[in-house]
């Protein structure tokens, strides 16, 4: 069984015992695409049940045929992941990455998980969401005996159901998930269903307490989180979601951070057509604009991505949507600073009162140079976009749906046509 | 013999007048101004409305006119200090004892006249001439013991010289330090206020309540109450100054100090030796040795003509009644029959120990005295050294990191300022360190004696005891 060769530089072509991973364990692996050429949009291979998924950002994993049963091969590992340029994050995760690379079956495989545990503690691994035999469920102490470090476990089930699932540890797992252990587990069904799916992605969201200075999450945090990623990137590192207008697009979304994300889509509705806990029957589908993905829950949104342009997807909790920032500063909106700001600068050179009319200019004077933040921190609004600064952090991202590409490589930026833009009626005198 | 020859030598301007001799001038002043020259350099002038006075009052407000230096400041307290020019005078009353000691008593005449005062004019004239012949014989002891005395007098006049130097040096530091302080005080005000007014800016837009308010204005007043402090010490120094150097009215107020407090010296001057060089050094001990000379000089005068206590020589003339003149030799003596000077010998041995015991208790305690100072020395140099190395630039650091946070709105400018303040004080801890080193540093020279090496083998040219004019390092603005 051979996986489809339209797919992001990951999947290995030769299955053989120790298959080449996607990334190489243990290292400090970023966590970009690779720079290989992007994939050609092909005919979809009839042979194979699926169009495999594009865990954007992140990979997918490997396997191997060993008599029949689908052999996968996780490491549990520490890494190192930039998470933007300006931005390195000391995590532990699958297989060099955070979240883990993205596993993909067929519902009736038989399949099989070799977990290495290279962490200094035991862990262990859960199924989320599938069907499988209470000894293979994953629950340290409970269904099974810890795998300790440097011990390799074997999970070994046959999978009687279709949907979007996910592995996560279940050994210290409050610790373990802050700190990054997640992935998704796709199942798709025997046969594809209707209406075909053309275009399938699948992300991870997180949010991490990474505070200004350091380098590791601090697993200790409940609730106050200043770093919201997808798929282990942050804007505007996280790649976006290149469709072919006209295509039917579906977007798998996994859920293990502490919170329920609203995440929003422009441009269009859509509508949930699967939890975790299967599909949902078209007859009670719904639309929507925006799907709340609770703690612990995968949502499928589907839609017909038949109009073209650069369409924003994002958390729409809009602390989400930017890096970094303190959250007991003073409050200076509405306050003319300027009687003390030239005493301040004389004892502090270089510093300016921000914030009088808002703090959209803080990307501005970061990125002119004279604001030099802490190490390891990014501003808390960064990007460009084609007119001009966009200021956003975190969990923001782009779908550019384009007309007659060649391939998912990324297009630019969209170009507007004649009256399709607002235009400036009055300037001030 | 030998004491006739010294009777002779220090009682010459006496016998030839025998009358109405003058006293020298000098009374021993330029063996004191030499002592002090040796130590420091500085130039000592004994002011007696002499023309020479003019040319000092000239130098004095020369000296005034510039930006006043530790040296200056010494060498216009040495001319112009009123309480010193006192201590001086004590050498014209060690010098008039000496002469006193050699000078002949004088001699005593005495004439009565008796009238017949019933009948007659009778008339009965006697006079008599004495001379105390006796103390002739104990003057050259007296006049040992006056010598030995003046000699003390002389080296504790120089020794109260070299202390008051010390004293002028320390009132001159703790200036330069309060100046320096004061400014550093107006820089932690200035982020005190620049707290404040942000305060301020935010509570006119709605943002911040009148307690938060109240709170960092609060905060703001206690800064403005130290700077309060810090320039009253200014004024307080200033004026220990002017008293040191006698100076008062306009001229009490126009002078400057431009120059910062120096650094600690990257080499610490040699400290080995030091209590011998005290010993060696110290004037008060030796004009207590002096003293204990002068006493030894007086046990012996007591015990060698103790016994002898008084008597008169001399010729009397008588003109009786009836015309008869009668004339002849006169002799009068105190016979040593209970009082053979037995308790004044026993007094001057006794005074005498107790001066040796003295002299013994202050050499222990200069040795003492030397060794607390140079600990404290290399206490004071290794505290103002960790500021400089390790504090400062740590405080600095801390600010720059935290303003790298309040630019990417991590926090607010209420810390960045407090951090600023943190960095302000410990330049300031710094500042009282470097300024107690100095004043330890010259207590250290006063002890041992007024200079911290010993004198060269060319006395006309001492080696500076005072700190070159280095920079201390400038708070960060």
């Amino acid at each position: 069984m051979q996986e489809a060769s339209g797919q992001a530089a990951s999947v290995a072509t030769a299955p053989s015992p120790g298959a080449a991973r996607a990334g190489a364990p243990g290292g400090a692996t970023t966590g970009a695409v690779a720079t290989a050429a992007p994939p050609r949009i092909e005919p979809a291979d009839e042979r194979l049940p699926y169009i495999p998924v594009d865990t954007f950002g992140g990979a997918t994993l490997p396997y191997r045929m060993v008599d029949g049963v689908k052999e996968f091969h996780l490491v549990a590992e520490p890494i190192n992941q930039e998470f933007a340029p300006g931005m390195t994050v000391k995590a532990w995760g699958y297989n060099g990455r955070t979240p883990g690379p993205t596993i993909e079956a067929v519902e009736g495989d038989r399949v099989r998980f070799l977990v290495t545990n290279k962490l200094g503690e035991a862990t262990s691994i859960h199924w989320h969401g599938v069907f499988l035999p209470c000894g293979m469920d994953g629950i340290s102490g409970l269904t099974q005996p810890p795998i300790l470090p440097g011990e390799t476990y074997a999970y070994e089930f046959t999978l009687r159901q279709h949907g979007t699932f996910m592995y996560h540890p279940h050994a210290d797992e409050m610790v373990q998930m802050a700190v990054g252990m997640m992935g998704m587990f796709i199942v798709h069904p025997k046969k594809p269903r209707q209406p075909r799916i053309d275009r399938d992605f699948a992300f991870m969201l997180h949010e991490w307490a990474i505070h200004p200075g350091t380098y590791r999450p601090d697993p200790s945090v409940m609730t106050e989180f200043n770093i919201f990623s997808f798929n282990g990137k942050v804007y505007p590192a996280i790649p976006p979601l290149v469709v072919r207008t006209g295509q039917r697009v579906r977007v798998r979304i996994g859920n293990l951070s502490m919170d329920e994300h609203p995440i929003h889509l422009h441009g269009y509705a859509f509508k949930v057509s699967g939890t975790d806990g299967g599909p949902v029957p078209v007859s009670a589908q719904f639309p929507e604009t925006t799907v709340l993905v609770p703690v612990g829950a995968t949502r499928d949104i589907e839609w017909v991505a038949d109009v073209p342009g650069d369409w924003a997807f994002h958390c729409h909790k809009s602390h989400h949507t930017m890096g970094a920032m303190g959250h007991g500063v003073p409050n200076t909106l509405g306050a003319d600073q300027s009687r003390a700001s030239p005493r301040i600068r004389k004892l502090l050179p270089g510093y300016m009162p921000m914030g009088k009319d808002g703090m959209a200019e803080h990307q501005g004077h970061v990125e002119s140079g004279h604001m030099k933040g802490p190490t390891n921190t990014l501003p808390m609004m960064a990007g460009k976009g084609p007119f001009g600064d966009i200021g956003m952090g975190g969990m923001f991202t782009i779908v550019k749906v384009r007309d007659g590409i060649a391939d998912y490589g990324d297009p630019g930026w969209y170009q507007h046509p004649q009256g399709t833009l607002p235009y400036k009626v009055a300037t001030p005198k | 013999m030998r004491h006739l020859l010294r009777l002779q030598r220090t009682a010459c301007l006496v016998f030839p007048a025998l009358l109405a001799c003058s006293v020298p001038k000098e009374a021993g002043f330029p063996e004191v101004a030499q002592s002090v020259a040796a130590r420091g350099g500085e130039r000592v002038r004994w002011l007696r409305g002499e023309t020479t006075d003019e040319a000092i009052a000239a130098e004095i407000a020369h000296l005034l006119a510039n930006p006043l230096t530790a040296a200056r400041a010494v060498q216009i307290a040495l001319f112009n200090n009123r309480a010193l020019q006192a201590t001086f005078e004590q050498l014209g009353v060690a010098q008039a004892e000496l002469i006193q000691a050699g000078m002949l008593e004088n001699p005593s005449i005495g004439v009565d006249a008796g009238l017949a005062v019933l009948g007659g004019a009778a008339v009965k004239i006697s006079g008599d001439l004495g001379f105390d012949f006796v103390s002739l014989f104990s003057m050259a002891a007296r006049v040992r013991i006056a010598e030995a005395d003046f000699d003390a007098t002389k080296l504790r006049v120089a020794a109260d010289a070299v202390e008051f130097i010390g004293e002028v040096k320390k009132a001159f530091y703790r200036f330069q330090a309060a100046q320096q302080r004061a400014v550093v005080d107006a820089a932690i005000s200035e982020a005190a206020q620049g707290s404040y007014e942000t305060a301020l800016a935010l509570h006119e837009a709605g943002n911040v309540s009148d307690l938060q308010l109240a709170h960092e204005q609060d905060l703001y007043e206690r800064v403005r109450v130290e700077v309060m402090e810090s320039q009253g010490a200014v004024v307080a120094t200033r004026e220990a100054i002017n008293r040191l150097l006698g100076l008062w009215g306009p001229s009490a107020g126009r002078w400057r100090v431009e120059e910062s407090l120096p650094a600690v010296p990257a080499e610490e001057v040699s400290l080995e030796k030091l209590e011998s060089l005290a010993i060696a050094q110290r004037l008060d001990l030796a004009a207590a040795q002096q003293r204990t000379l002068a006493l030894a000089h007086s046990f012996g005068m007591a015990r060698d003509w103790g016994w002898l206590a008084g008597g008169e020589a001399g010729a009397s003339v008588e003109r009786e009644i009836d015309g008869e003149l009668l004339v002849g030799p006169r002799l009068e003596l105190q016979l040593p029959l209970f009082d053979q000077g037995q308790a004044k010998s026993a007094k001057a041995l006794a005074e005498l120990r107790q001066s040796q015991n003295l002299v013994s208790a202050l050499a222990v305690g200069i040795r003492s005295e030397v060794r607390e100072r140079r600990a404290e020395l290399l206490a004071y140099r290794h505290k103002a050294e960790h500021y400089r190395t390790v504090v400062i630039p740590l405080r600095e650091r801390i600010v720059k990191l935290t303003q790298e946070e309040y630019n990417f709105m991590l926090i607010g400018v209420f810390e960045l300022l407090q951090k600023k303040q943190e960095e302000q004080a410990a330049y300031h801890e710094y500042l009282d360190l470097v300024r107690d080193y100095w004043l330890t540093r010259v207590g250290l020279e006063t002890t041992v004696g007024g200079r911290l090496t010993a004198a060269p083998a060319n006395p006309a040219n001492p080696s500076p005891a005072s700190p070159s004019p280095s920079e201390t390092p400038r708070a960060p603005q």
